[in-house]
């Protein structure tokens, strides 16, 4: 495909598919711990918090020089969490509460400084507008090296605090008294946090960074029950799907790439969620109906038994009506009659008439020892 | 027609303020960002369907999508596969994904352009006109009018039902008021006021609208009653107050009002009469001091009919034994004296019959 | 200087805890000694999850002081060790048995350091202790009540602690489940160790404790069961509840 071959030869695509590859990894990360912790919505809402800090550097250093925006991006996210902090400690609004209200008023500000922004005679839209849509067809080389930096920073920290991060967010109080402090925990992540979502925004823009981190991850749950798998399964997740998005969003010259993207990470939410390895929607179909299966096997059976004691002869054969009325059901009396004698623990005797095998009845005597139909 | 501007915002703000007051207090602030994100696809189906923003089918394909948004995040979380807030947070974003590529494909840079959709303006709201009862006023008046009836009316007539299922929605079902069916009349409530104001506040900051008087009114009462009353209150003066400023700075409008009512909420925060920061503060001092002040009273009604009340109950001893800085300790004892609680003879306190009726209240607290 | 050979374990002076104004605990008193089971009892809302709370620094305090053995939490934390609530974890968290039960091992690796073959086999001896072993591998969402109860006391037995702080560790466990912790417990204090425990069932006290603090937002009592689980400071301590129990003490002792 001529795609493949553009992604490594050609320099815009290069830099977009690695850009966006390498993004996911870190987002995916983190992400993963945000669901775990409760606070998939954060991310959204810090995204947003983060525009006064662009609109600002800005305003203040006139140029719109990328790293300069990341930073008051940062410094406006990092206000942002310590202020829903205060919020939810020091008041009775709570967690959604606090979220919503430093969202709309770091937001609200920030749409008034960009407008203003926007009257002044210097200034265009484009390279700010870049921050709240995302345009990662405009990734440059030097992007990706800012990205790459970010991300390895990221992963590095979460290798090392690994144990920290799974206690505390799995029992925050017991892991203060073994020594750990809490709150250099929380910082620590809120750096990472804070991190990811500013280099993030540039690529997919203030309101899908949150599909980033944390769609990965709830796709990531269905198919492991070990943190670790989770985390790693979560950032490949999120970073193939950022650098497959970007790709289809290249392929025709009007798509953007944000939305591409998140749709390419709901493609795999749907399908984990449908055939998650774990806890799979389908999965767990199939698992009901083998148990719903073997209960009515197993029905069949004793019944058969019940017949075979009544007419004190093991070997007579029943036909198929009589053993439907035992079990009061006719519906599929064919089928499993036949897959019970597949299986060896019936005898069929020419006409649609069955008895217990001599294996039939071990199984039979085995159902009863075990306490019967409802045992297990 | 600053005039128009003006009304045009208190109405979209009073309107949004509605169901705010209850999605804050039911936890629920989130969700109507997710809501307001998710109407995009609804919205450009609707317009595709005549080309134009001006019939019906806009605001029902968004309240349509509204509901998607709402029913598969709550089907998800009932399921089991992931929490509540992943939920919402997983649902949204591929919806508003679909509004954006639906905009790019097929509505081209026209009338929808993704900029207005999500962040309003309200100064060319009075534009667009039509005539009634033969005025002519502007489309969104009439629109945020209807919709603050529409919104005014719910809460009147069902503020009982929807106040007692807010809070305890285990009564509620008790009393025959269902919990689920005033749940998704809130939520029908958030989506028509999302879906009718997004072109003059712009679908991002609908949230801010609904969300920020309510939470400062939040901060200033304890009675649902009395926080509905300020939300309208803080609702209109940001209003004209954020309209004002953005003309002063020739800026967005919506995003003026938005930062006023976070100058509100701000306020709010710190002098509160209820919860103020300041206002903790003092109250915190205060339990110290009360505090301090019952343990001296506790030590000096026990050891100061002795006879070693000279080391007992001499300054220097009551400094050592409590670990009080020298300043906090006068303080305290300052206060007391005044107060008539002990009395001081020399470096030597004694306590008064009072000030061991004080000790002896306290200590059977 | 950590001198865990002193007589008192834990030491509690003054302690006041308010939130909003209202005193949650007000002016505790207690000393609780070295090598006894200790149960601290009282209604609901009396404020006993608070005391282990305030005890460990888990939350804020207006006034007074809590040492272990002479010093404060912050020098002692190697030698304490906290069973919270069960209710106040999340046993959704994608972990295994095993997992958890190593995550008590934490503390002495200390930041960074992660967890290696020492600290697995320690934490399977610990399962071994609460007979939990076959589960080291399960899911911990699978477990039933009595089993994570089992899990988060081997997770504190790991820690090898002087002193145990365990909030309800026998609310809503199977009879077999609560035999096996007791019997944990009475082992630990056979060793020297000294346990603090919130515990609900009145009936159970004398059988299972040596020391009791009766709590109602005040100390009411402190002191060994015989003279301290008296029927008078019963009602003292549940004030007009306890009337269900007319009979008195020895009623309980069913």
């Amino acid at each position: 495909m001529s795609l493949l071959y553009d992604m490594i030869f050609d320099y815009t695509l290069r830099n977009v598919a690695l850009g966006t590859f390498l993004l996911g990894l870190g987002s995916g990360a983190v992400g993963s711990f945000m669901t775990l912790r409760g606070e998939s919505l954060l991310g959204d809402a810090i995204a947003h918090a983060t525009l006064p800090g662009v609109a600002l550097a800005y305003m203040l250093t006139n140029t719109k020089d990328p790293l300069v925006l990341l930073i008051g991006a940062a410094i406006a996210g990092v206000l942002g969490i310590g202020a829903i902090t205060a919020i939810t400690r020091t008041t009775k609004i709570d967690n959604d509460g606090a979220n919503g209200i430093i969202l709309s008023i770091f937001f609200g500000f920030g749409l008034l400084l960009l407008t203003y922004i926007q009257k002044l005679p210097q200034s265009s839209q484009a390279g700010l507008d870049r921050f709240i849509f995302g345009q990662a067809a405009t990734i440059i080389a030097k992007d990706v090296v800012i990205i790459a930096i970010v991300q390895v920073f990221v992963l590095v920290v979460v290798t090392l605090f690994f144990k920290e991060f799974k206690s505390s967010t799995f029992d925050p109080q017991s892991t203060t008294v073994m020594g750990f402090n809490q709150k250099i925990i929380d910082a620590i992540f809120a750096t990472l946090l804070v991190a990811v979502i500013v280099v993030g925004l540039q690529t997919v823009g203030v309101i899908l960074i949150s599909a980033l981190l944390i769609t990965p991850a709830a796709a990531a749950r269905q198919w492991t029950h070990s943190l670790k798998t989770m985390v790693i399964t979560s950032s490949l997740f999120s970073a193939f799907s950022g650098m497959i998005g970007s790709l289809l969003s290249a392929s025709r010259n009007n798509l953007p790439t944000g939305p591409m993207i998140v749709l390419v990470l709901t493609a795999f939410l749907i399908f984990s969620f449908l055939f998650g390895a774990k806890r799979g929607i389908v999965l767990r179909k199939i698992a009901l109906i083998k148990r719903e299966r073997s209960f009515d096997h197993n029905r069949i059976m004793l019944a058969l038994d019940n017949l075979a004691q009544s007419h004190d002869d093991t070997s007579l054969a029943h036909s198929s009506k009589t053993i439907g009325l035992m079990v009061q059901q006719t519906h599929g009396m064919h089928r499993m009659l036949k897959q019970l004698a597949q299986k060896g623990l019936l005898i069929q005797s020419e006409e649609a008439s069955y008895a217990l095998s001599k294996q039939g009845e071990l199984y039979v005597k085995n159902l009863k020892n075990e306490g019967g139909l409802y045992a297990g | 027609m600053q005039g128009e501007i003006i009304i045009i915002a208190i109405l979209a703000s009073l309107a949004c303020v509605i169901p705010g007051v209850f999605l804050l207090l039911r936890k629920m602030a989130l969700i109507s960002d997710a809501i307001s994100h998710s109407i995009l696809p609804g919205i450009v189906i609707g317009y595709l369907i005549k080309q134009s923003l001006n019939t019906p089918y806009p605001i029902i394909g968004a309240v349509v999508f509204a509901m998607i948004m709402v029913v598969t995040s709550e089907a998800l979380h009932r399921s089991n596969l992931v929490k509540p807030d992943t939920a919402i947070a997983v649902v949204f974003p591929p919806l508003f994904s679909l509004g954006v590529l639906l905009v790019t494909l097929l509505a081209g840079n026209v009338h929808l352009d993704t900029d207005a959709v999500l962040l309003g303006e309200l100064a060319f709201a009075p534009l667009d006109r039509m005539m009634v009862a033969g005025y002519s006023v502007p489309k969104s008046l009439v629109k945020m009018l209807l919709i603050v009836i529409f919104n005014g009316g719910i809460i009147i007539l069902l503020f009982k039902e929807l106040k007692v299922s807010t809070f305890d929605p285990i009564l509620s079902k008790s009393l025959g008021f269902s919990p689920s069916f005033l749940h998704y009349l809130l939520m029908l409530m958030t989506s028509i006021t999302a879906v009718g104001a997004f072109d003059s506040v712009g679908a991002v900051l609908v949230l801010a609208f609904m969300i920020t008087p309510a939470a400062t009114a939040l901060l200033l009462t304890n009675s649902l009653f009395v926080m509905v009353f300020i939300s309208f209150g803080l609702a209109i003066a940001s209003s004209i107050l954020g309209v004002l400023l953005a003309l002063q700075l020739d800026a967005g409008i919506s995003g003026a009002i938005s930062t006023v009512m976070g100058g509100f909420f701000i306020l709010a925060y710190f002098f509160s009469p209820l919860n103020g920061m300041v206002t903790k503060l003092k109250h915190k001092m205060n339990i110290k001091h009360e505090y301090a002040l019952s343990i001296i009273l506790y030590h000096l009604s026990n050891h100061c009919d002795a006879h070693n009340m000279e080391t007992e109950c001499s300054y220097s001893h009551l400094k050592e034994q409590f670990s009080y800085s020298e300043r906090y300790l006068k303080k305290i004892v300052h206060k007391a004296v005044e107060a008539g609680l002990i009395k001081q003879k020399n470096r030597v306190f004694h306590i008064t019959e009072r000030g061991r009726n004080d000790a002896r209240l306290h200590i059977s607290h | 200087m950590e001198n865990i050979n002193n007589n008192i374990a834990i030491e509690v002076e003054d302690l006041t805890v308010a939130y909003h104004h209202k005193p949650v605990l007000w002016d505790i008193d207690t000393q609780v000694e070295k090598g006894v089971i200790s149960a601290i009892i009282g209604p609901n809302g009396a404020g006993k999850s608070t005391l282990l709370k305030a005890m460990l620094s888990l939350i804020p305090i207006s006034s007074g002081t809590i040492s272990f053995f002479g010093s404060p939490l912050k020098k002692m934390r190697r030698h304490v060790a906290y069973v919270p609530q069960r209710s106040e974890v999340d046993w959704d968290f994608p972990t295994t048995v095993v997992d958890v039960v190593t995550m008590g091992s934490y503390g002495a690796l200390g930041w960074i350091t992660p967890p290696g073959k020492k600290e697995r086999k320690l934490a399977m001896e610990a399962l071994e202790k609460v007979g939990m072993e076959e589960f080291a591998n399960r899911q911990i969402r699978e477990l039933s009540g009595g089993q994570q109860q089992r899990t988060f006391i081997a997770r504190a037995l790991v820690q090898d602690a002087s002193i145990y702080l365990m909030d309800e560790p026998f609310a809503g466990v199977d009879a077999a489940t609560e035999q096996s912790i007791i019997e944990v417990l009475r082992e630990l204090r056979a060793q020297g160790k000294t346990l603090v425990i919130v515990h609900h069932d009145l009936l159970t006290v004398r059988e299972y404790f040596d020391h009791v603090i009766l709590l109602n937002v005040h100390t009411i009592a402190t002191g060994p069961v015989e003279t301290t689980f008296t029927t008078e400071n019963l009602q003292k301590t549940y004030k007009g509840k306890f009337n269900a129990l007319k009979g008195g003490i020895d009623e309980l002792t069913l």
